[in-house]
């Protein structure tokens, strides 16, 4: 009886959360999973709130920090606008210069997550440690920290003389342990509504080519479900110098069929993700534009590494990136559907004295010192997603 | 607050009792992006275990669980069009289960539905596309803690080495690592990482291959 009771309550509860939001008032955010796997970030921390995001992530062995869910409100009374249905580190490609070896560092092992300590995640610095389960963690055992959580000051949002606006972030980070190696992986959300993905590797270098030049190449699954799973689009952001002229011309072609895309420096390549409805205030259509921020170009003779850029329809079992070139054979059409966009970039690791160094004891060398974190990664930008400058009077 | 309306005071407590009710019953749930819980690992591999078309993929013979991994699904296709796209959800809870069987050097990866108890797909893996783990690392290290030349470089102190492993992929068409399960070792006191030799174990043939070369 009692049950029934509760069940006719929870039926009340629910019908009443199905009931059309008044127009003006604050709409609740999508929770897709439990805390402390959803996160959601009002901006500013302090004041009322002007944009937020609700995220679930989750920590996978061989996959580190996964984000499975990502939305962006523009403004209090604004509908939630998905932006990632699941966003991961696919491939850390580790080729060495003579040839071998060649690591897929996330394809190859089933690596653990590096178990945080306070230290990691200082509440001085904005940081809330989060837990996952203890059979994901290195050391093993209980659960714990596997993830920090930083809400931070990003500095200058904008500048003009004396009047200005300090941006927030929330960082989502935590490291897979490849055996001598860590990689940092880290999802920024901004107040802005960019997000920026970064890759460090760090630790040891690999002790039996300790002083060859290697390089290491994250390559990032991007599920952007750009207001929902269908209807995306992608085009190619082309930047032209008409020289020897004075002018430059830019052009977006669209991207009919999956396939692979170089990034070409004097272009800007970038991505331009748009959905077939999304349109903000002024009726301009909304997109998110993927920008990458790298050093260079890493070419081997994997296949895969042939493009910075793929862009493939969504299959659920597609998520390895070296598999890239059969994803796309026979290409099927991107338009107007649920795509998925790929993204590589490299580190290119000159070994130096800074590295460390070999010391012997008991008759055998060993090598002792750790390579500092060496960054690469991605911005994703909202263009024409708000109807005036965000984070302005 | 509640004066002169004793029947508002009682709703609210209503309410508040059917609430905590609610709550209950979520916690009891997963939402459908929560992490698999130890349960629904376990499940996942039951269930994939039990499945006639997966036991024909896999065959008779020693196999182990590589890993089980979370997995949502969406409705493939679905319009951008009407209703809130944005708040469309995963569709139930899944996993996919990597199963490796030694005997013949390959793996079958299921994706189970953890709502039907169902094997949605189940694929053959080649042996090199299987990831290795921390198992095939302790089988390795057991291997060499065994071998007279890593014993003899290794020395008295052989025990207080951890070992780490990479996969060896290969270097050429001669190499059979390139076909084989084969693991590079890493051993390690603390901090410090051994620089020579370089220890390979082919966890296919059992065998460990010593290499002295400059580095």
């Amino acid at each position: 009886m009692n049950r029934r009771l509760g069940l006719a309550g929870c039926f009340a509860v629910l019908i009443l959360a199905a009931t059309p939001w008044p127009a003006g008032a604050q709409t609740p955010p999508p929770q897709f999973c439990s805390p402390p796997f959803f996160v959601l970030q009002n901006f500013p921390t302090g004041g009322p709130t002007e944009t937020s995001w609700a995220i679930c992530w989750q920590a996978m062995r061989q996959y580190g920090v996964v984000i499975t869910s990502a939305h962006f409100r523009k403004s209090p009374t604004a509908p939630w606008v998905r932006v990632f249905w699941d966003a991961r580190v696919s491939e850390i490609f580790v080729p060495y210069h003579p040839g071998f070896p060649r690591f897929l560092d996330v394809s190859d092992f089933i690596w653990p997550v590096v178990r945080l300590v306070a230290q990691h995640c200082p509440a001085s610095q904005g940081g809330t440690l989060l837990n996952v389960a203890g059979s994901i963690l290195k050391p093993g055992g209980a659960p714990g920290p596997g993830v920090c959580k930083q809400v931070r000051d990003r500095g200058l949002a904008w500048n003009d003389d004396q009047k200005l606006r300090r941006g927030q972030e929330l960082v989502l980070w935590g490291a897979l342990d490849a055996a001598n190696y860590n990689y940092i992986m880290e999802w920024t959300f901004r107040d802005d509504g960019v997000v920026l993905g970064r890759v460090a590797a760090t630790g040891v270098n690999l002790p039996t080519a300790r002083f060859v030049t290697h390089m290491h190449s994250p390559t990032w699954r991007l599920d952007i479900d750009l207001d929902g799973a269908g209807g995306d689009s992608v085009h190619r952001g082309v930047h032209t110098e008409n020289l020897p002229g004075p002018t430059a011309t830019d052009t977006d072609p669209l991207i009919a069929i999956e396939g692979g895309l170089p990034w070409d420096a004097a272009s800007f390549t970038i991505l331009k993700v748009h959905d077939a409805t999304l349109k903000n205030g002024r009726g301009h259509a909304s997109s998110y534009h993927l920008m990458p921020l790298r050093y260079g170009t890493g070419r081997h003779q994997e296949p895969f590494t042939s493009h910075d850029f793929w862009v493939t329809r969504w299959h659920p079992s597609e998520m390895t990136a070296s598999d890239l070139p059969t994803y796309v054979t026979p290409a099927e059409p991107v338009s107007n559907t649920d795509v998925v966009v790929w993204y590589t970039a490299s580190m290119h690791h000159e070994v130096r004295d800074e590295d460390g160094e070999e010391i012997t004891i008991f008759g055998l060398t060993f090598w002792s010192g750790e390579a500092h974190t060496m960054w690469v990664g991605w911005m994703l930008k909202p263009h024409n997603l708000f109807d005036r400058t965000p984070l302005f009077p | 607050m509640f004066m002169g309306s004793p029947l508002r005071l009682t709703l609210c407590l209503c309410g508040v009792v059917v609430l905590m009710g609610c709550a209950r019953e979520v916690r009891q749930a997963a939402l459908p992006l929560d992490p698999l819980t130890a349960e629904e690992e376990q499940t996942a591999v039951q269930v994939a275990l039990a499945d006639p078309g997966l036991k024909q993929l896999l065959g008779e013979g020693r196999h182990r669980v590589i890993g089980v991994e979370f997995l949502s699904l969406k409705a493939a296709d679905a319009p951008s069009t009407g209703g809130a796209p944005s708040l469309a959800g995963p569709m139930g809870r899944h996993a996919q289960v990597l199963l490796y069987r030694p005997e013949g050097d390959f793996g079958v990866r299921a994706l189970v539905d953890l709502r039907a108890k169902r094997v949605a797909q189940a694929t053959r893996v080649e042996g090199p596309r299987v990831p290795l783990t921390d198992d095939d690392v302790a089988e390795a290290r057991d291997l060499a803690f065994r071998n007279d030349d890593v014993r003899r470089m290794l020395g008295t102190r052989i025990q207080e080495f951890q070992a780490e492993g990479l996969r060896s992929a290969g270097t050429s068409p001669q190499d059979p690592c390139l076909r084989n399960r084969c693991v590079h070792l890493l051993f390690r006191r603390g901090d410090l990482y051994l620089v020579t030799p370089t220890v390979i174990v082919d966890l296919t043939t059992r065998t460990v291959r010593v290499e002295r070369g400059p580095q």
